[in-house]
């Protein structure tokens, strides 16, 4: 057998393409993306719901709070712990060489509560052994950052925090007063 | 009578059941105890729903502060702890079939990594054995941050900081489990849901299903010891009949340890203080420790890569095996086997007694 008459026998017959063949692959491909954008639709719906932080305009927002008076704190090498149980508000005020500086107390490495050594002027976190500097730098350890800092406001003789907090505060809720 | 009763409503016989399921499983696991560990976890977790199902009966499940002071978790677990009668022991045994539950993963994947059981055809018996190890873990931490005392508090916010630090989908993850920025009133529901409906019915039973049908499909590997001739016994009703006397023996234990040691709770969750000596539960002490000995990313990273490879180990064992000989390959999963074994128990003790 030469090489033609092999060609003629390998020969296959394309299928036509018919009106009918074009409208179920158009029929079944929208069929398709309809409901890959459904099933999105519905997975991002119910992902949304789970994610109460993000119904908020923003994650966060800063409040303004007074802490203590200036006179106490106006001492070279002081530091004022600040706790609002109520509102889960906590910052030590600390006194570098005259400069007021507000830390947050939660270590930024996995998020527990660092305190403040006296004798060392530096704050200790008890998880995995993490320090900080009396100016919030770290020290030792394995946080890869600082401890955050507030932005301090003084006004005549009070001195203000600006705490930095969850927008959404779902405790609000169950606490007297909210109304449904 | 009653076997035609069946019959004729099912179609089927308790003996055509029973030769469906039956099947030949090597002596070895009647006769040598490190082959007989895979059971010891399903019969844990058998246990574990049973007391789960008591104990979630009395939780509550609300973190916000009661009129005692304390959060309405933590009364409730205490109500069971020292109040209630009876409950005291169920807690106990939930806490303990637990920790068994994990001495038994481990030592069940250590017999199977050095056998070398992973090996084809069973590369996926292996990687649901390790998706299970991993779920109990999950279990382990979900559970232990149900209680509302200080271990609880922190544990929640350690572990939801170390989800938050994995690459890419981290800060999802963290808000997905806290419900939020921070730990708030709507978090210990969704460690709650976690712990009895997603991890153990969604995870758990469909990864165990699979475990043992795949295990069923290739039969148990015979790699034995030497000590027990090669030889096999059936599974219904031996294999069965013992993994149930090995139910009996873990109750009694189980009853006998909580009697002379029954469960404490710790001091209720503070979140102004984090006490000065606070450690998870053991489990975590290996990777505790590791965290305090590298820095943050280093730690995560290698955390989640050492994880990973953990899962697909047979294949990457197999990928060894085409650039370098049979027998190098086998040395270097033996060496990294043991090496992670003995880092594991080092850090494990020091975390232990520092």
């Amino acid at each position: 057998m030469n090489n033609k008459e092999k060609e003629g026998l390998s020969c296959k017959i394309e299928p036509k393409a018919t009106r009918r063949g074009f409208f179920y692959w158009f029929c079944g491909s929208l069929f398709v993306l309809f409901n890959i954008g459904a099933i999105s639709g519905i997975v991002c719906c119910l992902l949304k719901s789970l994610m109460p932080s993000n119904w908020t305009p923003r994650s966060y927002i800063y409040r303004k709070i007074y802490a203590t008076s200036l006179k106490d704190i106006n001492v070279i090498g002081k530091a004022i712990l600040f706790q609002d149980k109520a509102n889960h508000r906590k910052a030590i005020l600390v006194n570098n060489d005259g400069v007021i500086q507000a830390f947050s107390l939660v270590c930024s490495h996995l998020g527990c509560q660092v305190s403040w050594d006296k004798e060392n002027r530096e704050f200790f976190c008890p998880c995995h052994r993490g320090k900080f500097f009396s100016d919030g730098r770290v020290k030792s350890g394995p946080p890869p950052k600082g401890l955050d800092e507030y932005n301090v406001n003084i006004e005549g003789d009070m001195v203000f925090i600006e705490f930095k907090e969850p927008y959404w505060q779902p405790e609000q809720y169950f606490k007297g007063g909210y109304k449904l | 009578m009653i076997e035609k009763f069946i019959k004729e409503r099912t179609g089927t016989t308790i003996g055509e059941i029973k030769e469906k399921i039956d099947e030949k499983v090597p002596t070895a696991l009647a006769r040598e105890f490190f082959f007989a560990l895979g059971g010891i976890p399903l019969v844990c977790f058998v246990i574990q729903i049973v007391t789960g199902l008591i104990l979630s009966c009395y939780f509550i499940n609300y973190s916000g502060i009661t009129g005692s002071g304390f959060s309405a978790a933590y009364v409730s677990v205490k109500n069971m702890t020292s109040v209630f009668p009876v409950l005291n022991y169920i807690r106990g045994i939930h806490q303990l079939s637990a920790n068994i539950m994990i001495v038994s993963l481990f030592l069940h994947m250590l017999r199977v990594f050095f056998t070398e059981s992973y090996r084809k055809p069973r590369e996926l018996i292996w990687v649901c054995g390790m998706l299970l190890f991993f779920t109990t873990f999950g279990l382990g931490f979900t559970g232990y941050a149900l209680v509302g005392d200080q271990l609880s508090y922190w544990a929640t916010q350690v572990g939801t900081n170390i989800a938050g630090a994995t690459p890419f989908i981290g800060g999802f993850i963290r808000k997905l489990m806290l419900a939020g920025e921070e730990i708030n009133v709507y978090t210990l529901p969704r460690f709650f849901i976690l712990h009895v409906l997603v991890l153990p019915f969604m995870v758990m039973i469909p990864l165990i299903g699979m475990h043992l049908l795949i295990t069923r499909s290739h039969g148990i590997s015979y790699t034995g010891t030497g000590k027990t001739k090669k030889s096999y016994y059936s599974l219904v009703p031996h294999h069965i009949f013992n993994e149930y006397k090995i139910m009996w023996v873990l109750l009694i234990g189980f009853l006998a340890v909580v009697y002379f040691y029954p469960p404490t709770i710790g001091e209720p969750a503070n979140s102004f203080v984090t006490p000065e000596h606070i450690k998870p539960e053991w489990y975590f002490y290996p990777m505790f420790h590791f965290l305090k000995l590298v820095s943050f990313e280093i730690g995560i990273i290698s955390i989640l890569a050492t994880s990973a490879i953990m899962v697909v180990w047979p294949l990457v064992q197999t990928g060894l095996e085409a650039v370098i000989p049979y027998k190098a390959a086998k040395v270097i999963a033996f060496t990294l086997g043991t090496g992670f074994m003995l880092i594991c128990i080092v850090f494990a003790i020091l975390e232990a007694i520092h």
